[in-house]
């Protein structure tokens, strides 16, 4: 591989080293958010970034290209969570009551280092954000964890700014309503 | 534990990558564009063709080489003399 060199002949680029170093935390925080699981928020990042290195030539410079990879990794995350769904129906695991599969899913999110100042607050906001409906949980992290505007995210979801707002306010609001059942927003 | 959506959004804005996640990344992309790698495929592809061949000619050495319709002689004369014994006993 030629790690050093991006081929793209209609926009200069950084080399892949620096694309990486600049975007791997923002995309990091950005699928975390999405999936609400560690260790696959580490493999989809990896593999959003060898997708990154091999569409690069069809980046046309129409956005920026934080904007773009954003997108590519947002997608991603979609296809991920839509693949998750249709395996665990297959696998039957759905018969299996929902407090055994959200106690399993916060004992695996524990398993892993995580590097942050409570691991119990992260199991409990990944329980959270699971309980909102997707569309919600999109909105909200690409606005208050990858730091998005509502106009990027219309764009970026292909919707209207009122709908971005609203989802936004009802992430918020559902949140809210999640956190206070457990005892802790008042 | 009680937990506000404040300081749920600041767990989340703080979560670290793993530290040698730069490396692997540069390492899978790294990997995978080898052309190395198609060519191992290309030679693993031959060497399964080769292996097949190469059983299927073992299978033929092993089958007897004679003519195989000498091998229903017997077998069309006993029925021929059963059918015989058949029609004297009608």
């Amino acid at each position: 591989m030629d790690s050093d060199r991006l081929q793209n002949n209609t926009v200069e680029l950084p080399s892949f080293k620096e694309l990486v170093d600049r975007y791997h935390s923002s995309i990091f925080r950005l699928i975390n958010g999405l999936v609400c699981n560690y260790h696959d928020a580490e493999d989809l990042t990896q593999e959003v970034f060898v997708k990154v290195y091999n569409k690069i030539h069809t980046f046309r410079g129409e956005s920026e290209l934080g904007f773009w990879i954003s997108t590519l990794a947002r997608n991603h995350s979609y296809n991920f969570l839509r693949r998750k769904k249709v395996l665990r129906f297959l696998s039957l695991e759905w018969l299996v009551s929902d407090q055994k599969m959200s106690f399993e899913d916060q004992s695996e999110s524990n398993r892993f280092e995580t590097h942050v100042e409570s691991e119990e607050t992260l199991a409990i906001i990944y329980k959270a954000l699971q309980q909102i409906p997707y569309a919600y949980r999109e909105v909200f992290v690409l606005s208050e964890i990858h730091d998005m505007s509502y106009k990027d995210i219309s764009a970026l979801l292909n919707i209207p700014i009122g709908t971005t707002k609203s989802r936004m306010s009802r992430a918020k609001e559902q949140l809210k309503m999640v956190l206070k059942d457990r005892g802790g927003e008042q | 534990m009680k937990l506000t959506l404040k300081k749920g959004i600041h767990a989340l804005r703080h979560v670290n990558p793993p530290k040698n996640m730069v490396s692997n990344i540069l390492m899978e992309v790294d990997k995978r564009s080898r052309p190395v790698m198609l060519v191992q495929l290309q030679l693993a592809t031959v060497m399964s063709v080769v292996l097949f061949c190469m059983s299927c000619v073992g299978y033929m050495m092993s089958v007897p080489t004679e003519d195989p319709l000498s091998l229903l002689d017997g077998v069309s004369t006993l029925s021929s003399d059963m059918t015989l014994d058949v029609l004297i006993n009608l």
